[in-house]
């Protein structure tokens, strides 16, 4: 393998690792991907697991979730379209994966985000005088 | 003035904690609830008053954009000092640490480069000896 693929197949997990984050309402785009690389796919998943953390599963999830929040924290859309708008097809399954994560209903998250804590520790630079 | 506050952003900060701490082996120090984040250091194990390293959340999407960045053109965010650099490639190797640079010289350094599992690549640097 040259230097350049080495590299370009490095921008590839990072993009994907970007992808996952930014556009993740999308499906998993893992099969195209591994073969892309041309490598199987669970050394393919090892390695992104070790430079990312977690699987591309769990990370897609957990922006997921993060992009739920804020819906429901800054919008008025109704839960369902918050659903959607994060990629579930499903409302029970996605009721059942932000319970699980945030230890509440999407609408009791909604409910109680009123008493929200700063977004950043930059504001907390501020708190610590 | 001094310089006692080193930051570094993070994903996930208890993503962070347990790569920080588990694996490369530093000391937590200051863990404060702030809303959703934390405000959360590190230390060096016999360096408790030494500086600490800030594991700060990227909620910022500029932060984010930053981050992608280096890490996309393979630019470690920071670099911290160890006595060996092979030594340090094997213990963290064998604990499933991705390296993109396996230790190499660069001038007056040996270094080695890793991901962090939390968006960044973090060099490792020991001086070699003159001569």
């Amino acid at each position: 393998m040259t230097a350049g693929s080495r590299e370009e197949t490095w921008r590839r997990l990072c993009d994907l690792r970007i992808r996952l984050r930014d556009r993740c309402e999308e499906a998993l785009p893992l099969g195209t991907l591994a073969d892309e690389l041309a490598v199987s796919g669970s050394r393919f998943l090892r390695r992104f697991r070790a430079v990312f953390g977690a699987t591309p599963h769990a990370l897609q999830s957990e922006a997921r979730m993060a992009r739920a929040c804020a819906l429901l924290r800054q919008s008025t859309l109704p839960v369902t379209e918050v659903c959607f708008e994060v990629g579930y097809r499903s409302l029970g399954s996605f009721s059942t994966a932000f319970s699980r994560r945030m230890g509440c209903s999407p609408r009791t998250f909604r409910a109680r985000a009123g008493s929200e804590g700063p977004d950043s520790p930059h504001d907390c630079f501020a708190r610590m005088g | 003035m001094r310089i006692t506050l080193v930051s570094i952003h993070v994903e996930d900060q208890d993503r962070a904690l347990a790569f920080y701490r588990d694996v490369l082996g530093f000391v937590p120090k200051v863990d404060i609830p702030m809303g959703k984040f934390r405000w959360l250091t590190v230390v060096t194990p016999d360096r408790p008053e030494g500086p600490e390293l800030v594991l700060e959340p990227n909620a910022h999407p500029a932060a984010r954009a930053y981050q992608d960045a280096l890490l996309r053109d393979g630019i470690p965010m920071n670099s911290f000092e160890v006595d060996d650099v092979d030594a340090e490639h094997r213990r963290l190797r064998e604990r499933g640490v991705e390296f993109t640079r396996p230790p190499s010289d660069a001038g007056p350094v040996r270094i080695a480069v890793f991901a962090d599992t939390c968006g960044n690549l973090i060099q490792i640097h020991a001086r070699r000896p003159a001569g």
